[in-house]
């Protein structure tokens, strides 16, 4: 009979209307959970980074905020418990995520500030001496790669590849022998300290004997 | 009387239309001499003629004392006298004396037509000896003899062989290149194209004939092949079909069509000559050279020639050296050849075909006109020549010949008519022309189809002179006079008059009106003179009483002469026995006849054939031609046309108006006996039989419509044989337009008119009020209302009836229109039973028929009649017999459609009830409820149904629907039909549609709902993930916890 197909439809539809409704929860709570991996992920690599560039001594003191490390073990705890509950939604992960942006803005503040610092004066004396090595290639190329991963956004791979380019400078220079006076000359004029009273005879004719007269200019700093 | 002698004389001497095989004492006694023959000089046409007379043609161009070279042609149309004229010619001179005519001198070669073939021409130049070449002669007597033993199929084949030989030799490339000649002699040679050339009047037996048969048809040898031979689009198929190569390539080049076919026929005509020539065994040289040296031989014999040819047409093959051998003019290069005076006749047709130079070559032409023998008294004296050598003994025409033939001295029977006649002077004698007077001798020749001397002798004097002897001889089975140009009497009313005198069979009324027609004045009028004697028509009753008629006592009272002249009708007898007649004198000379025919005009033109026409068909029996037009006539004559009322009041006579109008508006119905077109008197309404009453019915309708109304002299006549004819009739025409049965009742056109109307309404599903009788008819009558939705709806047995209404919709209109036009009452005249917008009809009768159908409940099945007629009347009945049984067929169907609705209806439903049905319609609507809320679409049209349907309401009106439906079940079929007609079963049906799609889409939707459900599990893998990251929170808290902080904000 006509009226018992129907009925049968009619059943048939609301219990498909009650499964979708079903699904769509899951759904949700499964796209939380996406997102939180990807809010735990960041967390971990920022707080990674904080860790490595205080114990680099690129940044001499600790980074994160205590403030910062406050709210961040509290969203912690509160996703955590939303997931014990299956109840985990994309605001909570809003919040956390929230946050992890204010960490990673204390990071990267302390990059921009820091690892110039860092690496300047090295980079500074190997780009002045840089023609005066066996490899001058070579030196002016690590020197533009320190200046380019201090440039660059922090990461932890920026972090090591900034503290080994120092420390190949370093080599450098250290294998680069120089009379006292021309180094300390040298010096001055890397960091643009140096006067027309520093150009002592003994200089003069280290000069000349590097044929760097010629490259000499005076300048009246304003 | 000596009747046997007459007619002995008349076909063994003196008539013979070949004036070569009359004796020449017959012919000089006969002999009419031409006075206006048009001479003309050169071979040109265009010249201006002179006129001479015979003699003066003979005195000016035969005798030829200066020795002149001359080819005169005598030239003029078949049967004009031009044998007559070379013959006289011939006969004048060798009568000359011999100071004009010395057989020592001038040799005299005759060649005639009797035998117009070559082979005839043949045989005399034998006879006359003038082959004078051994070798030619032997030849020419070869073929001669030849020609006469070998059977025609024998001479075709030779002759076909000849053409097909030739053209296979033909290497000239002028016309064919050599290769397509021998295409053409192969296809030529094709068993079926063989055939076809050798069938009667196919090109091969044209050129047998030409070779052999004496024949009175110029026919050129250009003409033996035409394009007809090789035109048969199924010969050249079955040539390209089945024929050899080479002759189905020609035969394709032929299929191309006209030029080609043309070009053949040119190019196998010229071989024509050599054929002939070939077939004769005689070559164009050797043709030659029997003139030349015949010319040559004279002049050493110190002769002339002088030679008359009577039809040069049989010196085909032969007749172009004939002329170049003739034209050669003596004297110079050619001083062997003697003097040549030629004379040759050629008709006119060949003439016009004569070559140019040939034309140039002849010194004179001698062109026998009309002008030389039309006139008057030119035929009337030649009737008296022959009459009296009709009547003479035939010793002393014979005698008289060989005295010399003076004309004065020409013998004059001693005929005697029965009454003073006419007669014509012959030298200085009167000679009589009984039995012809002048007024039947210009009448009958008048009458001729061809108005030539020969047609004149043959088809007038000899043929009526045949019938008067055999009259004479027999005393019974008159048939004289003849009338070959059925030349009515002008008076019609004595021709009818004529027509009723009983006491004469058929054939002598007619012989009655012939005599009256030809030799009198038109009239049969009777006047007695001063002297006793009584004149008929202005003939001297003793001629009637000579030829058999002696018991007219003439039509009406016999008058006296002095009254008559009194009365300015009748002028005195003609010395000949024959009166004036009263109406336009009778046209004497063919040469005024052209005048004559232009100012007759078209109208006096039609109106003399029409009634020639109906004389013929009433006297002899011919067949009526002008049918449609009497037939029209006869038509408006009893309906009307125009603004003249019919002569018929039908509506008076109880037949509606309309109904005559349309039974006869197709002249089909009338059909008159011995009509020439095909009729069909099994369907005629009207018959004209062939008697005298019908022909003066049919006279005074040509009569009424030659003066356009009854203002004419004899009006008053014709209108009583016209109303004569109707009264007489009019009762039968009455009961064949009303096809009215054996009791004179008229069959009941209303009533199945009627019911007509009804089943188509009811079959379209139209309302029709049945309440009484007078509801019906106005229902009936009433515009028909636009068809409902549903009429084409139902079981096909339905479907099946509505597309026969719709099929049969002009005979369903064609009814109505009749009930309408036909019991509606016409004022005025029949032919405006269409145009009246004032309808008066007749309710009695309607009612009475409506009443009749209400109480049969419309089902008049037994009543129609057995076998319907296929006309006006009875197209209804024929219609209704067809739809009674397709109606009984139909409520069959419907019933069966109905009960199978319910039964589908069933398993939707469960039991037919009412709470049922209100159950499942709401549940419907649920469910189109729960559709729209999960956004399942469904058909608009049904979804809009059942958001506006009231379950209960609508339940209600199923259930009605389905009781009445079955209340009528086994019930006769004109009850069905009324009940089926409102088409309510189509409720249940639109319901168990809807039930169907419902269920189907309830179906689909329930499969959806199921399989999306399925489809839709929960994720197992989503705590594996949440645990997942739960542990990875973990991780962080502890990270955190040990970072080292930066306590300085």
């Amino acid at each position: 009979m006509l009226i018992d197909t129907i009925a049968s439809c009619t059943a048939a539809i609301e219990r498909k209307a009650e499964v979708k409704q079903h699904r769509q929860a899951d759904e949700a709570f499964l796209f939380a959970i996406g997102k939180l991996n990807q809010v735990n992920s960041a967390l971990k690599e920022t707080l990674l980074c904080m860790a490595e560039l205080h114990r680099r001594n690129i940044s001499p003191k600790p980074i994160l905020k205590s403030s910062t490390r406050e709210e961040l073990l509290r969203c912690t705890n509160a996703c955590g418990r939303a997931l014990d509950k299956g109840e985990l939604d994309s605001a909570a992960v809003d919040a956390f995520a929230a946050h992890l942006k204010t960490a990673q803005a204390e990071l990267a503040a302390a990059w921009k500030r820091d690892a110039p610092a860092y690496a300047g004066g090295p980079n500074g004396y190997l780009t002045m001496i840089s023609g005066l090595t066996d490899d001058p290639r070579a030196a002016r190329a690590l020197s533009a790669a320190i200046r380019t991963t201090a440039g660059s956004p922090v990461s932890q791979k920026g972090i090591l590849a900034l503290s080994e380019q120092v420390e190949k400078a370093n080599r450098m220079i250290s294998s680069f022998s120089l009379k006292p006076d021309v180094e300390s000359f040298l010096k001055k004029v890397a960091a643009g300290r140096a006067t027309v009273l520093d150009l002592t005879p003994d200089i003069l004719e280290w000069l000349r004997e590097q044929r760097l007269l010629g490259k000499l200019r005076l300048d009246f700093p304003s | 009387m000596n009747w046997d002698r007459y007619r002995s004389v008349m076909e063994r001497y003196a008539i013979k239309t070949d004036d070569m095989a009359t004796e020449d004492a017959y012919f000089m006694a006969t002999h009419m001499p031409f006075a206006q023959l048009e001479v003309l000089e050169g071979g040109q046409t265009t010249a201006a003629p002179d006129y001479l007379s015979e003699e003066e043609v003979f005195e000016k161009l035969v005798y030829n004392p200066e020795n002149l070279h001359r080819l005169i042609i005598v030239r003029g149309n078949n049967g004009t006298g031009k044998s007559h004229l070379i013959r006289y010619l011939k006969a004048r001179l060798e009568n000359s004396p011999s100071t004009i005519y010395d057989p020592r001198t001038e040799q005299l070669i005759f060649l005639r037509r009797l035998n117009n073939s070559v082979r005839g021409v043949f045989s005399q130049l034998l006879d006359q000896k003038v082959i004078q070449d051994p070798d030619v002669e032997e030849k020419m007597k070869k073929f001669v003899h030849s020609s006469e033993a070998m059977g025609e199929d024998e001479l075709k084949t030779k002759l076909w062989l000849a053409y097909v030989g030739t053209v296979n030799n033909d290497k000239t490339n002028e016309t064919y290149r050599s290769v397509e000649c021998r295409n053409i002699a192969q296809f030529l040679s094709d068993s079926r194209v063989e055939r076809h050339l050798m069938r009667e009047n196919g090109a091969i037996s044209r050129c047998c004939r030409l070779l052999t048969t004496p024949s009175d048809q110029v026919l050129k040898e250009t003409t033996v092949f035409t394009a007809d031979d090789f035109s048969d689009s199924k010969l050249l198929k079955a040539v390209i079909r089945a024929g050899s190569e080479e002759a189905a390539d020609f035969a394709t080049t032929l299929k191309e069509g006209g030029e080609q076919i043309a070009k053949l026929v040119q190019y196998l005509n010229r071989f024509t000559r050599n054929v002939v020539q070939q077939c004769a065994d005689i070559s164009s040289e050797s043709t030659k050279s029997v003139f030349e040296t015949l010319r040559r031989d004279l002049k050493r014999q110190g002769k002339n020639l002088t030679l008359f040819i009577e039809d040069f047409t049989g010196f085909t093959g032969i007749d172009t050296e004939l002329i170049t051998v003739l034209s050669t003019e003596h004297g110079g290069d050619y001083a062997d050849l003697c003097r040549v005076t030629a004379i040759i006749g050629i008709t006119d047709g060949y003439y016009g075909q004569f070559k140019d130079n040939f034309k140039d070559r002849v010194t004179h032409q001698i062109n026998v006109t009309e002008r030389s023998y039309g006139t008057e008294n030119f035929l009337v004296h030649m009737a008296a020549r022959y009459l009296n050598a009709v009547y003479c003994d035939p010793e002393e025409i014979q005698r008289w010949n060989r005295e010399g033939a003076v004309l004065d001295e020409l013998p004059i029977s001693d005929f005697t008519p029965p009454c003073p006649w006419e007669s014509e002077s012959i030298g200085k004698k009167e000679a009589t022309l009984y039995p012809f007077n002048r007024k039947a001798l210009m009448a009958l020749y008048q009458s001729l189809p061809v108005k030539t001397p020969r047609m004149f002798l043959k088809e007038v004097i000899r043929a009526q002179l045949k019938e008067y002897f055999d009259g004479k001889k027999f005393g019974d089975e008159w048939r004289f006079p003849l009338n070959p140009g059925a030349v009515s009497m002008s008076n019609a009313p004595h021709s009818s008059a004529i027509d009723r005198q009983e006491q004469f069979s058929p054939e002598d009324r007619q012989r009655l009106k012939n005599v009256f027609a030809l030799w009198g004045d038109g009239s049969a009028r009777g006047v007695r003179d001063t002297g006793g004697t009584v004149y008929f028509g202005g003939l001297n009753r003793a001629f009637l009483e000579d030829i058999g008629l002696s018991q007219f006592a003439g039509v009406g009272r016999i008058e006296t002469a002095g009254a008559a002249r009194e009365s300015g009708q009748e002028p005195p007898p003609a010395p000949g026995g024959a009166r004036p007649e009263r109406r336009a004198p009778v046209q004497t000379g063919t040469a005024k006849a052209p005048n004559q025919s232009a100012r007759e005009d078209a109208e006096t033109r039609k109106y003399r054939r029409l009634r020639e026409d109906i004389e013929a068909w009433y006297a002899a029996n011919e067949a009526l031609q002008y049918t449609n037009e009497y037939k029209t006539w006869l038509r408006n004559f009893l309906c009307g046309s125009g603004s003249s009322p019919g002569a018929v009041n039908w509506q008076d006579l109880g037949v509606p108006a309309y109904l005559a109008s349309e039974r006869l508006s197709d002249i089909g119905v009338i059909y008159i006996e011995g009509q020439s077109n095909p009729g069909n008197p099994g369907r005629a309404l009207i018959t004209v039989e062939r008697t005298v009453e019908s022909r003066d019915a049919l006279l005074a309708l040509v009569e009424y419509d030659h003066a356009k109304g009854w203002e004419f002299s004899d009006a008053a006549y014709y209108q009583q044989k016209l109303i004569t004819w109707l009264e007489r009739r009019k009762a039968g025409i009455l009961r064949s337009v009303c096809a009215a049965g054996e009791d004179g009742e008229m069959p009941p056109v209303y009533t199945w008119c009627l019911a007509l109307g009804y089943l188509r309404a009811r079959i379209l599903g139209q309302p029709v009020d049945t309440s009484s009788p007078l509801a019906a008819v106005k229902s009936l009558f009433a515009p028909a209302p636009p068809v409902p939705d549903a009429a084409g709806g139902g079981s096909e047995g339905w479907s099946g009836l509505v597309s026969v209404v719709q099929h049969e919709q002009a005979n369903f209109d064609a009814a109505q229109e009749l009930l309408a036009l036909a019991s509606n009452t016409t004022m005025g005249a029949v032919q405006r039973a269409r145009s009246s917008s004032v309808f008066l009809y007749h309710t009695d009768q309607l009612l009475a028929a409506a009443e009749h159908l209400l109480a049969c409940n419309w089902d008049i099945e037994d009543e129609l009649p057995r076998e319907a007629e296929n006309n006006l009347l009875f197209h209804s009945a024929a219609l209704l017999k067809k739809l009674y049984p397709k109606i009984r067929q139909a409520m069959d169907a419907e019933e069966r459609y109905g009960a199978e609705l319910c039964s589908r209806l069933t398993p939707y439903l469960g039991a037919l009830t009412q709470e049922n049905l209100i159950e499942t319609l709401s549940a419907i609507q649920d469910l189109f409820f729960l559709f729209l809320q999960q956004g399942i679409p469904v058909r608009g049209a049904l979804r809009d149904k059942y958001e506006a349907l009231k379950p209960e309401e609508y339940a209600r009106c199923v259930q009605s629907a389905l009781a009445q439906f079955s209340e009528v079940e086994g019930k006769d079929a004109m009850t069905r039909l009324t009940v089926y007609s409102e088409h309510k079963i189509e409720l249940a049906a639109d319901l168990l549609r809807d039930f169907q799609e419902i269920e189907s889409l309830a179906e689909k939707e329930e499969r959806n709902a199921q399989r999306q459900t399925d489809e839709s599990g929960r994720n197992t893998g989503l705590d594996a993930c949440a645990a997942a990251a739960q542990e990875e929170m973990a991780a962080r808290w502890e990270q955190l916890s040990a970072m080292e902080v930066n306590d300085a904000d």
